[in-house]
């Protein structure tokens, strides 16, 4: 500082010249123009966790759809003579400490004992033989789709609900949160149970019963975000520019919300594979023949100590997708939401 | 102050008929019916029993008779215990639901507090990383599968803790740890977030700029006010609890509410499931109604907004 | 002021958390210290054991209990007029003697005198009347007991009638051939003679209630450990529902000098995994295995299997149009293969089994196993080539070329294993058959099955008495466990013929016949296997007696020699 102040004097007048006022130029915009999204890909970008957990659930959706036709195994071919073998990988099998050499807990190679030395089961077989592998896919898929499917209905009716109930506001919103009063004074994992008694089992219904209530977070948070942006100025100017109710809230409205929507959708999804895992674990959940992630490891979980291998795989993949959409929620909410990052 | 808890409370009674109406009709249109071993039962013994239990009344009288019995706290008797009150079973049940429930609370609360604090004070630390690590993990890992694995570790191989059973303090530390991991990352995860936000705010900042030692800035302002929001995450906390408890307790052989609410169900136990149900739901519009009170006494601004209303 | 709040707060908490572990914790184990054992002079080893238990016990009333858990835990504490011994032979319980039989007007009169030193728990005698109480009650309409039907299969006069609605005699329980001659003798008329009345008499329903002291009660008899009394080997110490019970030795029980035990507790267990991992640590005594432990304790020493007279077939119900043809039941016969399912899915001592009355079982009057007629079976020379042959020729007969069947089962973990099993048996074996598999919770499942809402249902039946009769009345034309539309006369012949013929070898042989009938001829059922049960058990655990029906078990004779 000091020293910049000693050069004052040297300053002349032909170093200046005179400033060109022009407002309009005011308005331009240096930059590439960074729109909220693009705004919210570039934080995303910078969050290793969330990138992390994109590349997981990229993968893991990936070998849902493709890992069952990987091998030359089905998933429903029985073969006891070769059950509850352990895991065997080629080439990693060489690697002892991975434990994937089909060595059991007793250390036997289980395939040698059992007459299939020239045989490979990524993930080992089950008590019927059947390759591990591909039906821990076949049951991601499952997991998968009855968590999509939950989410996206959390998504329709709570987005509609909230909305409807925040833009209309006085007794329509009365009348409808009170409902969800009642509601949530059930706690929704005994609703969820009833529910599934109720219904026949099967995937359909565990849907039905997440889905019961489980758009209530969704409707709440749309609620409370219209209820902020509806007094804002920009919705009163189309308002009197004459745009309809369903133009204010599909075109200013929604947009704006989405970013909550988002977040909130990202949260549903580990949050129904956990509810669909335990109900199996319960005995309410998926029947034979489907099977999910979570009614694999139900049936795994007696013989854990012994066959670990059985829940082993399942339950790192389960814990893995919840980790990876958990990850990525908390990025995007980070990257929608900036005033929280540091 | 009053009027608001006044308010909330009569909300609050309506709910739980609301909910009480619900469950009963939802009762109704359940299949089966509820009596042991029936294939060694004729039919007129079917429907002897049909008549014992009043299953052969009219649904409006029975839904009178039910709620009416509700309201002298009588919750009816166990189909599959013969001729038990309900409520004498929820009584013997509910003591290790509550102590587990409650201790996994208070250490799961106070563990994931420190966490969460250490983590925001030593931002971007290797502490910082190493909770949220945990905290994902507890977050992501189901809490039958911890459990299994530290009965299998701890109980069998190591024989540090007791398998399973209900028989003194070193019986509830597993449970309590498979329970409470959940809380812990909760908490230890919305404690940072609360805690960061708080260090950021003006008055942190003034109030180091005035000469605080920054150990007083912490404890008085910063843990105080980013503790604050954690009471609204209390209730489902506590609701979560009840979930973890339904396996947890099977797994462990824990004689408590959540294994008896399970094993009603598998065995149609309808007074049972009807009255745990309603159980469960009083608490929870209980424990809601008391996270709303306490959080109107320690944060003015939700006090002053109530009484307006 | 915001200070005091918090202070407020704070203390709430830890106050309710004082109270919590104060009422949570504590104060179990209290039979523990006292247990020495200065009577049994053998050793200085605690007479102590620990047990689980898969299922908390539902009633205590010997009229009303329909469960194994119950009837295991009132052969403790109750005794009838017999008890099973380590044989399972009826041995004398509170009956002092054997009784005096008296043939009179083709009914059979059977005194018996009761034990002077039969007493309750109280101290109180065990009086005739308080059988004729007991009796009376399980028969009245109003107290109805789901094992009513036990005093006419005892073959007790006006057992049936008493329950039958509609007769003129229904409901009066007084008609009943019981009566109680005087405090210590009790008279019973029996109509018809069976070769199994003593064994029966063994049973729950066949236990006396203390009168005085139930009548007292009401509607609490039984319901707690304290509003009952005990004239068994032991009484309940403590009874906490859901937790467990205790044991202790009864020490009015006519016979206790024989009792070595001072106290037993059995705890609710139901995950198999904790019932070993608790065994393994040295909590329990004894533990039952799944299929997977098997392969892990199989060479062990305290691992043993025992063979239980208990069958599990397929149902084929004849309503179905393709299931009516004999070649199609013929062809799911032989298809199934049951080495695999006794040898690796089950792996706990089960037998694969073609055939119906089950092996080990009883023995007929020249000493010889039922069993020992068609010993492996039937169809057992045959297997998949004539199981294709005659899936093929049994479509062509129906002029179909698929079939779908619907295959109900239960929705327990073991059944859906074998379930899946048998679908992937069937499907890949007999070409144009598909299998749905219907899994239902018990109680829906006994309703579809009783309603003839399936194709193929899963069966399982254990015996009530020591006779093939308590397997073979089940399919009868029209009977109540029929449920699969059979039907046939000379099976209905063979089977009524046997009940009441008296000459025992032809009995033997009649019963014998209808199994041939049954099986080899009709083919009405799938047999698939006969249960085992796997368990691992202490070294010194001695003479902890199984049976094969009616309880489970007997500890009255159990001594510890460590």
């Amino acid at each position: 500082m000091s020293m910049q102040q000693e050069k004052l004097h040297d300053l002349t007048d032909d170093m200046f010249q005179p400033a060109n006022i022009d407002d309009s130029e005011n308005e331009l915009i240096a930059g590439e123009s960074t729109g909220f999204w693009k705004d919210a890909w570039r934080r995303l970008k910078k969050n290793p966790g969330a990138i992390i957990g994109l590349v997981i659930i990229f993968v893991i959706t990936f070998l849902a759809i493709f890992g069952p036709y990987m091998n030359e195994h089905d998933y429903r071919t029985q073969e006891l003579t070769r059950a509850k073998l352990p895991a065997k990988v080629p080439v990693l099998e060489n690697f002892d400490f991975l434990g994937v050499n089909g060595v059991d807990i007793r250390g036997v190679d289980q395939y040698e004992a059992k007459g299939y030395e020239d045989e490979y089961f990524w993930f080992g077989t089950d008590e019927f033989g059947r390759d591990q592998w591909t039906r821990v896919w076949q049951g991601t898929r499952i997991s998968l789709f009855i968590a999509a499917a939950a989410a996206f209905i959390d998504f329709v009716i709570g987005v509609a609900y909230g909305g409807i109930s925040a833009y209309y506001g006085g007794r329509v919103d009365n009348v409808l949160q009170r409902i969800i009063e009642v509601l949530v004074g059930i706690p929704n994992l005994i609703l969820i149970i009833l529910a599934i008694l109720i219904f026949e089992p099967g995937i359909f219904s565990i849907i039905v019963a997440l889905s019961l209530t489980g758009w209530v977070g969704m409707s709440r948070i749309v609620r409370g975000q219209v209820l902020k942006l509806k007094t804002q100025e920009f919705v009163l100017a189309s308002r009197t520019l004459g745009a309809t109710s369903g133009r204010v809230i599909g075109k200013h409205l929604i947009p704006n919300v989405l970013g909550q929507i988002i977040i909130t959708t990202m949260f549903t999804i580990p949050g129904a594979i956990f509810f669909e895992a335990f109900l199996s674990f319960i005995g309410l959940g998926i029947r034979p023949p489907e099977a999910s992630l979570g009614s694999i490891i139900n049936n795994g979980f007696s013989s854990l100590q012994i066959y670990p291998h059985l829940v082993l795989w399942p339950s790192i993949i389960i814990s893995l997708i919840m980790i990876a959409f958990n990850l990525v929620g908390d990025g995007l909410r980070d990257a929608f939401d900036p005033k929280l990052r540091k | 102050m009053g009027r608001y808890i006044g308010g909330r409370v009569v909300s609050m009674v309506i709910t739980f008929l609301i909910i009480a109406s619900l469950t009963f009709f939802l009762m109704k249109l359940l299949p089966g019916t509820p009596f042991n071993n029936q294939e060694k039962l004729s039919d007129a013994q079917i429907v002897q029993l049909n008549e014992k239990y009043g299953l052969n009344d009219p649904v409006a009288v029975q839904y009178f008779t039910y709620m009416t019995n509700l309201f002298k706290g009588d919750l009816g008797v166990s189909f599959q215990q013969d001729g038990r009150q309900v409520s004498t079973i929820i009584g013997e049940r509910i003591g290790p639901s509550a102590y587990l429930g409650f201790q996994s609370l208070v250490v799961g609360t106070i563990l994931g507090l420190v966490l969460g604090i250490v983590a925001a004070l030593r931002h971007n630390s290797i502490w910082d990383y190493g909770t949220m690590v945990v905290a994902v993990l507890g977050i992501s890992i189901p809490s039958f599968v911890i459990a299994g694995l530290m009965q299998y570790w701890f109980g069998v191989k190591w024989q540090l803790l007791p398998v399973a059973y209900w028989d003194g303090f070193a019986y509830t530390i597993m449970p309590t740890i498979a329970i409470a991991s959940i809380v812990v990352a909760t908490i230890a995860r919305f404690m940072r977030t609360e805690m960061l936000e708080v260090l950021g705010q003006d008055y942190i900042v003034t109030a180091k700029a005035k000469g605080l030692s920054s150990t007083a800035v912490v404890i008085r302002h910063t843990i105080r006010n980013a503790s604050i929001p954690i009471i609204t995450i209390m209730g489902p906390l506590v609701v979560g609890l009840m979930t973890g408890t339904l396996v947890i307790e099977r797994i462990f052989v824990i004689p408590g509410l959540g294994e008896k609410f399970v094993n009603s169900i598998l065995t149609n136990d309808f007074p049972i499931i009807m009255g745990t149900t309603l159980f469960f739901s009083f608490l929870f519009i209980l424990v809601i109604l008391l996270v709303d009170i306490l959080y109107g006494i320690v944060d003015p601004r939700i006090r002053l907004a109530g009484g307006k209303e | 002021m915001k200070k005091s709040r918090w202070t407020l707060v704070l203390s709430l908490v830890l106050v309710l958390s004082m109270f919590l572990s104060a009422c949570g914790g504590g104060g179990s184990n209290e039979g523990n210290g006292n247990a020495g054992g200065d009577d049994s002079g053998s050793e200085s080893a605690k007479q102590e054991l620990n047990l689980t238990d898969s299922a908390e016990i539902p009633s205590m009333d010997t009229t009303q209990a329909t469960d194994t858990t119950s009837f295991k835990a009132m052969n403790q504490v109750f005794e009838g007029l017999y008890r099973l011994d380590k044989n399972n032979e009826p041995t004398l319980g509170v009956a002092a003697d054997e009784p005096e039989v008296e043939e009179k007007d083709g009914e059979t009169v059977y005194t018996f005198t009761l034990r002077e030193d039969a007493k309750w728990s109280d101290g109180s005698q065990v009086t005739a009347e308080d059988f004729i109480y007991a009796w009376h009650k399980a028969l009245h309409p109003d107290t109805l007991s789901p094992y009513a039907s036990m005093f006419g299969t005892a073959g007790i006069k006006n057992g049936n009638a008493i329950v039958t609605e509609g007769d003129p005699l229904y409901g009066k329980v007084e008609e009943l051939g019981a009566k109680a001659v005087d405090e210590k003798t009790l008279e019973l008329t029996v109509e018809s003679k069976t070769p199994y009345f003593k064994s029966l008499l063994t049973f729950a329903t066949f236990y006396p209630q203390p009168k005085g002291f139930a009548e007292e009660q009401g509607d609490k008899y039984a319901l707690e450990a304290d509003t009952m009394l005990y004239n068994g080997p032991f009484v309940f110490s403590e009874w906490n529902h859901g937790e467990g019970w205790n044991y202790k030795k009864n020490t009015e029980y006519w016979d206790a000098d024989v009792v070595s035990l001072e106290n037993i507790s059995v705890k609710v267990v139901q995950d198999v995994a904790t019932a070993v991992n608790l065994y393994e640590t040295g909590k329990i005594d004894r533990a039952g295995l799944s299929s997977d432990f098997v392969d892990q304790f199989q060479d062990r020493e305290d691992f043993s299997t025992i063979l239980e007279p208990t069958m599990f077939f397929l149902r084929m119900n004849q309503e179905n149009e393709a299931l009516a043809n004999k070649n199609v039941r013929k062809a799911l016969f032989l298809a199934y293969d049951r080495e695999g399912l006794v040898n690796v899915l089950l792996n706990n001592g089960s037998i694969a089994a073609k055939y119906f009355v089950p092996s080990d079982f009883v023995s007929g009057p020249n000493g010889d196993d039922f069993r020992d007629h068609a010993p492996d079976g039937f169809h057992a020379d045959m297997g998949e080539a004539e199981a294709k042959e005659a899936w093929a020729a049994g479509l062509e007969e129906l002029g179909m070329d698929s079939v779908e069947l619907e295959f109900l089962t239960t929705d327990s973990e073991l059944a859906s294993k074998i379930a899946e099993y048998a679908k992937e048996q069937y499907e890949s074996k007999l070409d144009g058959l598909t299998l749905t598999i219907n899994k239902q919770p018990w109680k829906q499942f006994l309703e579809l099955e009783d309603n003839g809402e399936f194709d193929i249902s899963t069966g399982g039946w254990g015996p009530d008495y020591p006779d093939p009769m308590t397997f073979l009345y089940m399919f009868e034309t029209d009977g109540a466990y029929n449920r699969m539309a059979y039907s046939s006369e000379k099976y209905d012949e063979l089977v009524s013929n046997a009940k009441t013929e008296t000459d025992a070898a032809k009995r033997w042989e009649m019963m014998q016949e209808a199994e041939t009938v049954l099986m080899e001829e009709d083919i009405a059922i799938v047999p698939t296997y006969q249960r085992g049960l796997a368990i691992l058990q202490k070294d010194y655990v001695k003479n902890y007696y199984v049976h094969p029906f009616g309880a489970d078990a007997s500890y009255k004779w159990i001594k510890i020699e460590k």
